[in-house]
């Protein structure tokens, strides 16, 4: 008890502490992906497997949730101070606790499927995607440590080649005559690593974007639209 | 078209690395400490002022004060009042070790009136919780926060004031503490105070005296001792604020959800060094308005506040001597007392909580209940008592 008095009064750096909190969601979103690919890979859903991905997605969840309290502390007990950072990690918080989610959507979408998804003629583009995804995990990680607006602007380019994968398989899938139990799936698998990409992206544009253009560096304008530049 | 990105985690060390460099931080910590030590040695000077100014009016307004105060109702009211006025218990008490000290009033009359500075010191954070009025949702949650200290103390003085003035229990016992250790050795403070202090006050009342006749002296004394009081006070909660509000938010962040214990002792620490108890309970007003912590969390900080603000009194009272000391503790045992009485016991502990999300609830849902709770409770109230009493 003693010790942990102690330990509650050391000096600390609220917002080192908050974005390395972050940085281990980003790791276990990584993990967990990981995890649910292999699983859809293999067309087989082990049940320790789901229960280590469901704990991992919990932690996930609490992590968000921890950072966001202490970022209304934080603001609370010095008001004024570092208001953008703390409303950017607000946002960026949500993309990797959405991250977590998907990769469970993954692991559900191969559920659906009870064999294997290798073999597939969309695998290969899949598998492509996934190894995408995965260096875009790493990318956005040393971004987001190092505030590497370079590498986040690499992240923003690559996520959108990832996005317009992602929609070129759906597209043939749609197109196809595969039944629907194979097809679903597969559609369902694109469309998860699609927004896992996205919110990588989104997480990227923390560094890039004006605070106020958070998650929309991606906006298309409509013929006749004129950019505002709001 | 891309302007400069907020600043990030990391991208913050590069920006700092000038106001982080080692040799800043001591320079910067030893300036801070220095201002502190200042702030510290004005308010013992203020305190040593105003006992020495209230000592100048002489005896025949002294009897006049223990005599106006003799009625424990109406100290209450007048330390109630005195306090939501000022807005500071700290102030308050430090001034009644001070008229103790110099005589002008007795222990037992002071008792009614710390009490009363307990009660009126809540004021403080039921305002900030009024700055959420606009938002139903927040103010409800925000107001019970807020009042569950006020519903403390007054439950705490509805039991130990009937107790106290039967028994004088607090006043035996802070007497007997106070005579233990102010001979033990355990606060020999007194020769090295009265030696920095003594000649300061000594040249300044001289000075007064010199001046003007002995009761505008004494008035001189007084006013110049409350002016350095408050701004002593007010300078040293800054400092310490902006010295220890990093330690704060990460012992606020690992103590919150845990043991009532560590929430407990987290308001006596930060209370106790910020020398404020409305700068720790006004904190957790908005954060509970967030939602971010329950009244039930509150609850215990707000009784560790009660107990850390003793020690500005305690403080005040090494510069005036056992008998200043005699009340301070005084105010410590009540608020110690208050505590195991009230929160050890489930039932007990209940009731201020119970209250206060019942007049959350009412206030919610009325605004002008909040107003008149808090006009009625803080202002109205013991002003008539006290008018009231002064006329009959």
């Amino acid at each position: 008890m003693f010790r942990e008095l102690l330990d509650a009064w050391r000096n600390t750096d609220p917002l080192k502490d908050m974005y390395a909190k972050l940085l281990e969601m980003l790791e276990t979103g990584q993990w967990m992906f990981d995890r649910c690919w292999e699983a859809a890979k293999q067309g087989k859903v082990e049940a320790a497997v789901k229960e280590d991905v469901y704990r991992r997605d919990i932690e996930v969840n609490r992590a968000e949730r921890a950072i966001r309290r202490r970022i209304v502390e934080h603001l609370t007990m010095q008001p004024g101070v570092d208001v953008a950072t703390c409303l950017v990690l607000m946002s960026v918080v949500k993309d990797a606790e959405r991250i977590g989610d998907y990769c469970k959507n993954v692991l559900e979408a191969a559920e659906l499927e009870a064999a294997p998804l290798t073999g597939c003629a969309f695998y290969d583009s899949c598998a492509r995607v996934y190894n995408d995804v995965r260096s875009l995990f790493e990318k956005t990680r040393r971004a987001l440590a190092e505030s590497d607006v370079t590498l986040g602007h690499e992240v923003i380019e690559e996520e959108r080649g990832i996005v317009a994968c992602c929609d070129t398989i759906v597209e043939r899938l749609a197109a196809d005559d595969l039944p629907s139990r194979k097809g679903v799936p597969w559609a369902l698998v694109a469309r998860h690593l699609k927004r896992i990409a996205a919110h990588l992206g989104n997480m990227a544009s923390g560094l890039v974007m004006p605070l106020h253009k958070l998650d929309y560096y991606d906006e298309k304008w409509l013929p006749g639209v004129e950019d505002r530049g709001d | 078209m891309n302007t400069a990105p907020p600043r990030t985690g990391p991208e913050l060390d590069a920006s700092r690395e000038l106001e982080d460099s080692p040799w800043r931080r001591r320079v910067i910590s030893a300036l801070r400490l220095a201002q502190f030590l200042a702030a510290l040695y004005v308010f013992l000077l203020s305190v040593t002022l105003i006992g020495g100014g209230f000592k100048l009016f002489g005896k025949s307004f002294a009897e006049t004060l223990v005599s106006s105060t003799s009625n424990p109702f109406i100290g209450l009211f007048v330390g109630v009042l005195a306090t939501s006025v000022v807005q500071s218990s700290s102030a308050t008490t430090s001034m009644v070790v001070c008229m103790v000290a110099a005589g002008t009033l007795s222990v037992r009359n002071a008792v009614p009136i710390i009490m009363g500075a307990n009660i009126g010191t809540t004021v403080t954070n039921t305002l900030v919780s009024l700055g959420h009025i606009t938002r139903k949702d927040e103010f409800g949650r925000a107001f019970p926060a807020a009042v569950v200290h006020d519903f403390f103390n007054l439950l705490a003085v509805a039991i130990l004031l009937p107790v106290e003035l039967a028994t004088h229990y607090l006043e035996r016992s802070a007497g007997f503490l106070s005579a233990k250790l102010w001979g033990a050795g355990g606060i020999e403070f007194k020769s090295p105070l009265k030696a920095i202090l003594k000649p300061v006050s000594k040249c300044l009342l001289g000075t007064f005296k010199d001046m003007l006749p002995k009761t505008g002296a004494g008035v001189l004394a007084v006013v110049l001792g409350v002016g350095l009081l408050f701004g002593s006070l007010w300078f040293m909660t800054k400092i310490m604020r902006r010295v220890m509000t990093g330690r704060i938010e990460g012992a606020l962040d690992r103590t919150l959800g845990r043991a009532p214990i560590l929430g407990l002792i987290f308001g006596i620490v930060v209370t106790a060094v910020v020398q404020s108890s409305s700068a720790t309970t006004s904190v957790l007003v908005p954060l509970t308005a967030a939602g971010i912590l329950t009244v039930e969390q509150v609850f215990p900080i707000t009784l560790g506040a009660n107990i850390g603000t003793t020690i500005t009194a305690i403080l005040a009272a090494l510069a005036v001597g056992p008998v200043g000391l005699t009340i301070a503790l005084a105010h410590l045992l009540f608020n110690i007392t208050g505590i195991l009485l009230i929160y050890t016991y489930g039932p007990i502990r209940r009731i201020p909580i119970a209250l206060a999300h019942r007049m959350g609830r009412l206030a919610a849902e009325s605004k002008r209940y909040a107003f008149l709770y808090v006009v009625g409770t803080f202002f109205l109230a013991p002003g008539i008592l006290v008018c009231v009493w002064r006329l009959f």
